[in-house]
Parts: C-alpha cells; structure tokens; sequence
C-alpha cells in the first residue's frame, strides 16, 4: 500500500558522500561488472563539505574584465567536462563556503526569506559619514560609515530611471540568498542629505584622475539630480561591507591555486552550473567573475575564503546605468553567425527579440515573460560552468526555483517598495511567469523523479518516489514506471541484477529482502533500485535514475541517487 | 590553468574515485568521507601558490595600463590637452595644444550650473600643413536663466583647400587647390526656452584672404581657371555676419538618432565691409526624420537640406560662402567640395539595420544638385551617390562609421568619427 506524502517533500535522508564517486565509477562498473572501488562511506551523504580549513593568509588577486570576456568569449578556458563533482550521493549540494542550502533543503518562513542576507535593519539612523567614493563599477555610489560604525556603500539608482537598480538588487539579492548562495547584505534606504557628513581626509577619484578630497559641496553634486522622495530623503540602496579581507573574485572554472579549500574545479561545482538556471530566471546577463567577490575570513579561529555573488544591478529589466539593453539575456556579445547573418541579409533577418514588447514602467525597465525562453537565454557572454550544465545540474536548480510560492515572491517585489502599483503587480506577474517557464523547462530535461523515502509499513519496508515534473505541471500524469532491482557490493562495487523488470503505475513498490548485497566492512548492505519512466511526451525519461538503499542494522535509508547525465544545450 | 596546477586537481579527483579510497579505507580505523576530504585539502596546503596569470592576461593588463596613459594624456593637465583642428577633409593627420575649462571656477561640469563659463583655446596643425589658432569663451545660463552667450576668435589656413570649378557641370578632372586663410570674430548667443526649442543669433566679423593652392597632386585654382571668373577669388573683402536661427530637435539621442526629428531654418546676412559688392543673404533649411520599426533595431532616415543664396542684381556671392556638396556627410560619392555653387539641395535616404549589439549598418542613398539660380534647384538632373555603411557605436552615440560610397565618379571609402545624419 502506498501513502500519500507532501507534494514539497524532498528526499529526506540522514547521510551523504560526495557523488562524483557514483557517477564517474559506477557506469564504468555497471558495463564491466568487475570489482572497483568502495561506493558509500557510513558517513555517506554528507551535508556539509568542511571547506574551511585554517589557511595561510592569501593575497588579494584581482580578475582582469577584459580578460575575462576575451577568454570566455573566443575560447573554452576550463579543463575538465562530465558531471558535477561536488554533490553529495544524493545528487544534492552539501553547505560549503559556496553555497547554504536554503529553499530547496526546508521550508523558509516569509519573513526569513524577505529578511534574506540582512542581519540589521540597515544603515543606523543619524549622521552617515561618508568616506569615500569606489571607482569600480558603473553605477553612480559612495561609501558611508554609520554611527554603529558599520561600512555600507551607497549605490543610488540612475537619476533617469528612478527606482530601476535599487529594485532589481532587493529582489535578486533575496532571492538568491534563499537559493542558497552567499550574497552580501542590501538595503533600501532614504538618504538625508542634511545627515550626510565627510570624514577629515575622505578623497575620491576625479575624472581628471586626480585624488582629491571630498566636500560637502561634491556630496551634493552626486545627489544633486537625484529625484527626492515626498520627505525630501532619496531612495538608493545601501550595501554593507562584507566582513574580511578582499582577495579578488572567483572564476567559473579550474581552482584558486592558492587557496587548499578549493578542490574541486569550478566548472564542475554543481551551484556554479546550475546557476545558469537562477540567472536565466531573473535575467542575471551580468553573471560572470567580475560580479562575485572572495572574502578571506575568520570564524571560528580559523581563516579561509568565502564565496559570494554581487552586484545585481544588471538583473531583472535594469540595465544598471539604463533599463536593460533588449538583447540582454537573448544574445552573447560575439556570436559569429548571428553578427554575419546581421551583415549580410541587410536587416531582412531579425532576432526573435527583437519584436519583443516591453512595458513603460521606470522602476522595472526592460524584462518580460512573454519572449522568455528559458532554455536559450544567455548571459553577455559564455560561462564555463553554464555551459557544462547538465540535466542533472538543471534539474537540481528548477526544483529549488520551483519551491518559490508566488505569495513569496510578490512579497519580496514589495520589498522593493517600488511605489507604483501597477508596476509593482507587473513585476511580480514577470517573475512568476518565467519562474514556471524556467521550472517546466528545466525539470524535464532528465528522468524527473525525486522525494525519495523508504517507510516502515506493516509488509516491510516501501520504496516510494514523487515525478517532480508531474508535481509541477510540466508534464500529464501518465507515466509509469520500470524498475530493476540489484545487489551491491559496496567495496567492491560489484552490482548483480535480481530478478526481472518489475513495471509499476504507482509510484511505490516494496523493498524485496532478495536485494540486498553483501555486509561490508562496517556491516551496512546497499541494494539498487534502476526506476526508468515511461511516459509518452518524454521517451529520454527512459534513462534511469539509479537509488542506493543501505540497510544499516535493520533500519532502511535511502543513500545514493545517480541521476541520468542528459546534455543540454551549452 | 598550469599543467602543475591540472595535474594537482587530477589528483584529487583520482582521490575521490578510488585508488586512494582504497588505501584510505585501510588504513583508517573508521572510513569516512569527511576525512578523505580532508585529507586532500591538507595534502594540497602542501603544494599552494599564488595565482597566475597567462601571458595574453599579463599582455592586456599592459595595454590596460597603457590605456590608461593614453587617457591620461588625452585628459590632460590642468586644462592643457592634445588637441586637433576642426580642419576639413584632406587635411592629413592633425595635432596640436588645447586648453579647455569647462565651468571655470567649478569642480564639476555641469550644463545647468547658473553663470557658467567655458573657456577653449586650440592650436593645431596638420600634415598637409593645415594651420588653426582658436579660441572660445561662453558664459551659460545668465543669471540663472535660459540664456547664453559665447565669444570666439579664430585664425586659420588651409593651403589645399579643393575646388573643381563652380555649378553643377563641373569637372572631377579640374581638380585644383586654392589657399584659404582668413580671420575670423564673432559672437552668438541662444536660448532654449522649452526642451529642443532652440533660438540663436550670430554677429561675427571675417577677414578672409584667398590665394594659390599648394597642393602638390594638383595645379593651383588660379593656374586652370581665370580667377575673374571665380566671385571672390579676388581681393576678398572683409565681412560682417549676422545671422538668427530657429530649430526644434526631438531625436532621441542626437549622436545616434534612431527616432524624432530635427527642423531647422538659419538665416545669414553677408555684409562687404569694402564695396559692397559680395553683400548677400542666405538661407538654409534642414529637416530630418527618423521612423523607427521593431523596437527601433530599424530606422528609416530621411534628411533634406536646402541652401539658398540671395543677392541683389549686380552682386555676388563669393565662391567660399556657397554651399557646397561632396565629401563624408553631403553627396557622399563624390570627393569634398566637388560641386559648388550660390544654391544646394540635397535629399538622403538611410536605411539603418542593426547587425550587431553595437554595429549599425546603412543603406544609403544621396541625391541633390547645385545650381546658380534658385529656380533650377528642383528635381532634375541630380547627382546621386549610394553605398553601404558601417557605424560602430555605443548607446548614445556612433563612435566611427565606415562608408562605402559609390557615384558615377567612382567609389570613394569615408572613414569618420561622427555620425553622418
């Protein structure tokens, strides 16, 4: 007898291991059927990946953006293709100095998703002193230091587009934060200039490029075309300093050589892949190394780095100085058959976005759902990690995408405080729109099966599983399913079948005693369950997804699951 | 990526699909993946580095740098800069001194800033020995308001300016220089009373002095046609200019229009200071038009441009106020200057595609004519020039374009760093 679970459950299991020894050895071992290596560890599936090992102070090493674009832009720099290396073998992400599985491992109450990064309520009231002005970057912004004596850094929203840069970086950065990544803490403030003061010996750099010190007077030049609010105040978004040492960005592929935490090649870290997914969702064309940050940090007496993405000022319609460019999202920067094409059919030829229809609202800029495919959008040019995502890594990141309700995501457009409500609605409408065209795309890439848990029932143990796509309304429910029972080994690696085929329409069947391998040598067996889907729409569902069960003293876990390595377009 | 660095990585990877595992597991009382992992990453704590960089990195980090001189260089120091001449086609590579202070007194340059004063001084010359000394001083936004006024003085010689005779029916082969020198004073003011509305006055006091071309490639005006012949070419007088002028622009991006339009009508009355013989007027109307289709990535501009000069019976217009067609922006197949006479007209149609994020291209077709008396200047017997165009640009503004422009005198390749239209 099956029981019904929750439709948001997920696999709920106790132990984890990373799953590159799963998927680079077991179908190696499957073909051959000789004896490998050791498949599960007892402390298999690991949450946690303890990448912060006390390490030697490190340098601040910064990326070069040209460099950037030309090597992602007219090559491949990254060295290793196959799957995501540092998941789990349940498939999933463990916490790292990556990533903080967040939406997609529990359910997140409104307020600690709207609360997202911030551990304050912003900038503390009173006298802000200002005590510097970056070079970097596009978008007009200054430092301050608040009476708490926290750093903040001020990006105040192009004078022409009043609301555009402050709102898509209150959305994304809250989402992004509920996905799991580390992002750095952003809030919506109302300067007062009267309570702006400069700090003795504050300079900036001026466009002569001369150091010169900063005055009261350039203060009010900086907000002088700024649109005031009814109380005077203006609206920008304040950014606090992300606590350590600086030491560059991080790139979407090989290793940071001098950091020992860092093992696993980027392009083939499974957050930084799928990735891809979140990005085409909200519109993040600016996601490339420029926009992360390394942090070397210490906690908890000891040092290492930490990992974040920012600046979402080109997410969502915003563009940062201008609403977004309308090829933002549809097209690389250089994509040689397109530019051809566009020189030589003497505009007969057209991009499809070209006809897209955007609406006039100031605070949202250029983003729609309508021309949204979300299989063919594109950052401003090629990621390495993007582009080794596969229907596992796409499948792992529309799931977390679709745990976001729209109640929760029309709240967090309120965050925003856009002031309009039209756009407001409008926004949320957009981001709801491409959010289900995201998750109906992406969660059918591959064998779409999830929320897998063995229960105790009085006949023995049950096996039972969800079809996320069927869940999600990506597909009719009319799979069935294949599933093949075998014996593992778990030292040797050795798998042999038991018994037959057995096709079931319901998606849970009884754990046979016949399947279980050999104790190994801390007296846990492992049995395999192959579960292939069968359903019309979707002939590649046929690629089984392999579940690793482990009897560990009478008691039945689900311990692996190897999901089927489909490409998708780069 | 190092090899070294790629063979460490290989072996962490190797770590993790079992050789290592095994012998790990051995030797451990409890395996544990954790440990495993941690082994690795104290193993690699052995064998870290600083990260590197690769010579094509290094390389454009250097041209960054250099970048960053040149931008220097080009910003200058304290207001003096590198400077060009506003010389006309031909004139070869150009280079001199300036001295700019936009918003004197003011840290900062801003349009709208009350009793704003901008001082500009030039001096450049060329290759081809083109010569300028200039220099403007305009105070913006009087007293807080719409008005503004500007002084300029001017010095200039252009020792190969072209002329290949007057009317329409001259010849490409009767190409001559001549040298245009002159001195010039002048003042205007305008004002915008509503945005794109724009109302202008100019009074300005020339000297201008003609005389024998020194362009090596071709005979000096004087040598080929009898100078008699030529209005002005004689014993130029001095001149007083006074002109008003009336325009409305509602392109969306002046630099690069790619919607609205712009209207305008210029009025200048030419003074003799000696005999009165060269006092005439002219008159110039220009209108522009773009229609943008699917979201503006197609534009449709359409420009016409009349000028017509106006003297009493008995007078003249010098050959070196008359509107001229030719060259990079007018009649873009045929060379600079090639058609002169007292009138003009000129039609051009663009057909604008965009082939790539930032590279515009043009269809384009130039028709018009010049003409001696104002009723010829009508539909018949047109020049026409048609090419192919290249304009690289940025959001607001085309960087250079790239022209290709075909006439009946051949095809001529325009290279220009300002947007034709």
């Amino acid at each position: 007898m099956c029981f019904k679970r929750p439709t948001r459950s997920i696999a709920i299991v106790a132990v984890f291991s990373f799953a590159c020894l799963l998927s680079i050895t077991a179908p190696a071992q499957q073909v051959t059927g000789e004896a490998g290596a050791r498949r599960f560890f007892p402390d298999d599936p690991l949450w946690q990946d303890s990448d912060s090992l006390d390490i030697p102070s490190v340098e601040e090493f910064e990326l070069l953006e040209d460099y950037d674009f030309v090597e992602n832009s007219f090559g491949d720099p990254a060295s290793f293709d196959g799957p995501a290396v540092n998941v789990n073998t349940l498939d999933e992400v463990p916490d790292s100095s990556w990533f903080t599985n967040r939406i997609g491992a529990h359910e997140m109450s409104p307020s600690e998703i709207l609360t997202g990064p911030n551990t304050t309520d912003g900038p503390a009231k009173g006298v802000w002193t200002v005590t510097g002005r970056p070079w970097a970057g596009i978008t007009p912004k200054f430092t301050i230091r608040d009476s708490r004596g926290d750093t903040y850094l001020i990006k105040l929203d192009p004078s022409h587009v009043p609301g555009l840069v402050s709102s898509a970086e209150v959305i994304s950065t809250k989402i992004f934060h509920a996905i799991g990544y580390h992002v750095a803490e952003y809030y919506l403030v109302s300067i007062d200039v009267a309570k702006l003061e400069v700090e003795p010996g504050a300079t900036f750099k001026f466009d002569s490029g001369e150091w010169l010190p900063i005055t009261h007077s350039d203060l009010e030049h900086w907000l002088r075309a700024q649109p005031r609010q009814p109380d005077g105040t203006i609206r920008a978004v304040a950014s606090k300093y992300i606590a350590g040492k600086p030491v560059g960005q991080f790139r979407f592929y090989g290793t940071r050589s001098d950091d020992p935490n860092d093992v696993f090649p980027h392009e083939l870290r499974r957050e930084l892949r799928g990735y891809r997914v979140f990005a085409a969702w909200l519109n993040h064309d600016d996601s490339r190394a420029l926009n992360t940050f390394d942090s070397y940090l210490e906690e908890g007496g000891r040092h290492f780095i930490r990992h974040y993405l920012l600046d979402f000022g080109s997410n969502l319609g915003s563009g940062s100085t201008n609403p977004q460019e309308l090829r933002g999202g549809y097209e690389y920067y250089i994509e040689k058959d397109k530019l051809l094409k566009g020189i030589f059919t003497f505009g007969l030829w057209s991009r499809d976005w070209m006809h897209a229809k955007y609406p006039h609202y100031t605070a949202v800029g250029n983003f729609e759902a309508d021309f949204f495919e979300a299989g063919k959008w594109k950052p401003n040019y090629p990621n390495p990690a993007f582009k080794r995502m596969d229907g596992a890594d796409a499948f792992w990141a529309a799931r977390i995408v679709s745990r976001f309700s729209d109640e929760i995501l029309r709240a967090i457009v309120a965050e925003a405080q856009i002031g309009d409500p039209e756009a407001e609605r409008y926004l949320g409408d957009v981001i709801i729109q491409r959010r289900d065209k995201v998750v109906r795309h992406w969660i059918v890439a591959s064998n779409p099966l999830d929320a897998f848990i063995v229960t105790r029932r009085p006949a023995g143990w049950e096996l039972s599983f969800d079809n996320a796509a069927v869940r999600v309304g990506a597909a009719s429910d009319q799979a069935s399913y294949q599933l093949q029972w075998s014996k593992l080994d778990n030292l040797s690696g050795r798998e042999d079948p038991v018994g037959g085929l057995v096709v079931i329409d319901e998606a849970c069947l009884l754990v046979p005693e016949s399947v279980w391998g050999p104790e190994d040598d801390v007296g846990d067996r492992y049995a395999l369950a192959s579960i292939a889907t069968m359903h019309p729409d979707f002939p590649h569902w046929s690629e089984p997804v392999v579940i690793s069960l482990r009897d560990r003293a009478g008691q039945i876990d689900v311990v692996g699951i190897e999901r089927p390595r489909i490409a998708v377009d780069p | 990526m190092t090899t070294k660095h790629r063979a460490r990585i290989i072996a962490v990877l190797a770590l993790f699909i079992g050789v290592e595992v095994s012998a790990h597991a051995q030797t451990s009382p409890k395996p544990s993946r954790a440990s495993l992992l941690e082994a690795s990453r104290l193993a690699r704590m052995q064998t870290i580095e600083p990260p590197s960089r690769k010579t094509i990195e290094t390389e454009l980090t250097r041209f960054d740098q250099a970048m960053l001189f040149v931008g220097k260089v080009q910003r200058g120091w304290h207001g003096i800069r590198l400077a060009g001449g506003d010389f006309p086609a031909g004139a070869g590579l150009n280079y001199g001194i300036g001295f700019t202070d936009n918003a004197v007194g003011a840290v900062y340059e801003d349009l709208d800033m009350p009793n704003r004063l901008d001082v500009n001084f030039v001096a450049a010359t060329s290759t081809r020995s083109y010569h300028q000394l200039s220099g403007d001083v305009a105070f913006r936004n009087i007293g807080g308001s719409i008005l503004n006024v500007a002084a300029r003085g001017k010095w200039y010689e252009h020792p190969e300016a072209d002329f290949f005779g007057l009317g329409a029916d001259s010849a490409e082969d009767d190409r001559t220089s001549y040298l245009d020198r002159g001195l010039e004073f002048g003042g205007n003011l305008w004002l915008e009373p509503i945005r794109g509305l724009r109302f202008g006055g100019e009074a300005a006091w020339t000297d201008p002095r003609i005389g024998s071309g020194q362009d090596p490639r071709f005979p000096s005006t004087d040598e080929l046609f009898d100078p008699s012949t030529i209005p002005g070419f004689e014993n130029p007088p001095e001149f007083v200019r006074l002109g008003g002028s009336v325009s409305y622009d509602w392109r969306d991006k002046p630099l690069r229009p790619r919607a609205g339009g712009f209207y305008g009508v210029k009025l200048t009355n030419f003074e003799d200071q000696d005999t009165g013989q060269f006092d005439f007027r002219q008159y110039e109307f220009d209108v522009q038009q773009y229609m943008p289709w699917m979201n503006r990535f197609r534009v449709l501009a359409l420009r016409a441009n009349v000028v017509i000069s106006d003297a009493d019976a008995g007078k003249e217009v010098p050959f070196f106020y008359m509107p001229n067609l030719g060259g990079g922006e007018r009649l873009r197949g045929f060379r600079e200057f090639r058609f002169r006479d007292r009138n003009s007209l000129l039609l051009t149609a663009e057909y604008r595609w965009e082939a790539w994020w930032a590279l515009e291209m043009a269809l384009f077709a130039d028709v018009g004519k010049v003409a001696a008396e104002r009723r010829d200047l009508d539909f018949h017997n047109l020049e026409a020039s048609y090419g192919l165009g290249f304009r690289f640009h940025s959001t607001e503004a085309v960087s250079f374009r790239f022209d290709l422009a075909f006439s009946r005198e051949g095809f001529i390749p325009l290279l220009r760093y300002t947007h034709v239209f």
